[in-house]
């Protein structure tokens, strides 16, 4: 693994509007090839975090580099490098994953539809059902296999393990650990599962209050 | 290489004609535009000379606009629901914005692609309007004025621009808490 080339990295980044959720003087930088966990109470800032990447109207100082580029100057093209798996992604519930992907692809340059379908497949998601009636465990692996069609460098995962059972979260560890071994993707991730975060990152940030109390390697 | 030459507007389109190709069984926001489409066209045919000219009532004619307006402004929100919202259901919609909220779109462009097929609606409806109204002038009256065209610009084109822009403007894609 590359450790000398950073995928993501957070230089002072404080928030500057006047809303509430604000983050303050967040440095970090996320290797490419590994996956870091931030863990933190309800309310830390870690969902905010993700807020700063993917909403291109977030205002703020320092910066947030994707591969060396800023990633509000151009986010069209930056989007495509990010895939989001949470809870707050949004899609049409009442049309089949099938018909959510055909819509994707009309965006997303790199989509491949045969990946997609065969990752369904392989984690027992029907691709004709209708969002609305997936379990939770079944929306977040569709949400996965979406992610990875469009080929991205960057996942994004917004608790995507919490309330799972042990069988989905290895399995689901697996996945991941297939990606990481393309050495240009990195996988950050929020949890609140201690033992995940202990055995399973190779980085562990801690936010609390909108701040990065703690960025660690855990190799 | 190939892909790279896909610009921006030809994604947005792509993805809005997929969005309407899945739709095809929701008939009902059609249905509706076109037939507030076709009361407020008849009103295009009462040319301006009736309304100005003729002496009629400053209450006669706040009638006729205020209920021209009120219909054809509704019926261009309706054509442009589908682009907007996606029914399903028992009265349930699906915002179309909350679906690109995290896609990789330019939001510039989306909203000149949605502007863009309003323009094209209004622009035929103005040309039937047009068309109605200096028929009936000429005749009624053997003759157009300038106002016959004003009258329709404003009506069929301006005044819904405005109104129905707003709402796009304000359906735009945004996060929401």
């Amino acid at each position: 693994m590359n450790k000398e080339r950073n995928l993501l990295e957070f230089a002072g980044v404080t928030g500057t509007s006047r809303k509430n959720y604000k983050l303050h003087d967040i440095t970090f930088a996320l290797p490419a090839g590994f996956i870091a966990g931030i863990a933190g109470e309800n309310g830390a800032g870690k969902t905010t975090l993700f807020d700063y990447i993917m909403h291109p109207d977030k205002q703020y100082e320092g910066s947030i580099l994707l591969d060396g580029k800023e990633i509000h100057d151009d986010y069209v093209s930056i989007r495509q490098q990010i895939g989001f798996v949470s809870e707050k992604n949004r899609f049409f519930m009442h049309k089949s994953a099938r018909e959510n992907a055909k819509l994707a692809a009309c965006l997303f340059e790199e989509w491949d539809n045969d990946l997609f379908e065969k990752t369904m497949k392989e984690m027992n998601v029907a691709v004709s059902r209708p969002l609305a009636k997936l379990s939770r465990g079944e929306y977040m692996k569709f949400q996965t296999a979406y992610a990875m069609a469009h080929h991205p460098v960057l996942y994004l995962l917004d608790e995507v393990t919490a309330g799972m059972d042990p069988v989905f979260r290895i399995d689901y560890f697996k996945q991941l650990q297939t990606l990481l071994e393309d050495e240009n993707t990195s996988v950050l991730m929020i949890s609140h599962i201690q033992e995940e975060m202990d055995r399973k990152m190779d980085y562990i940030g801690v936010m609390e209050e909108g701040r990065l109390v703690s960025w660690k390697e855990n190799l | 290489m190939e892909r790279k030459s896909v610009t921006q507007r030809e994604r947005i389109e792509k993805y809005y004609d997929t969005l309407l190709g899945q739709e095809t069984g929701a008939l009902s926001p059609d249905i509706v535009t076109y037939l507030l489409l076709v009361i407020a066209m008849m009103l295009l045919f009462i040319p301006v000379q009736e309304l100005f000219v003729k002496g009629s009532s400053d209450r006669d004619l706040l009638f006729i606009v205020w209920t021209f307006t009120l219909f054809f402004t509704m019926s261009v929100s309706f054509y442009m629901m589908k682009y907007h919202a996606v029914s399903y259901g028992n009265n349930k919609t699906e915002a179309v914005s909350d679906m690109l909220l995290y896609m990789p779109l330019d939001r510039k462009e989306n909203r000149r692609y949605l502007f863009g097929v309003m323009i094209r609606f209004l622009k035929k409806t103005t040309i039937a309007g047009l068309l109605m109204q200096l028929g009936v002038a000429l005749i009624a009256y053997h003759s157009v004025s300038i106002w016959n065209i004003i009258y329709i610009l404003v009506m069929t084109f301006v005044a819904p621009l405005v109104i129905c822009g707003a709402q796009i403007m304000l359906r735009d894609i945004q996060p929401r808490r």
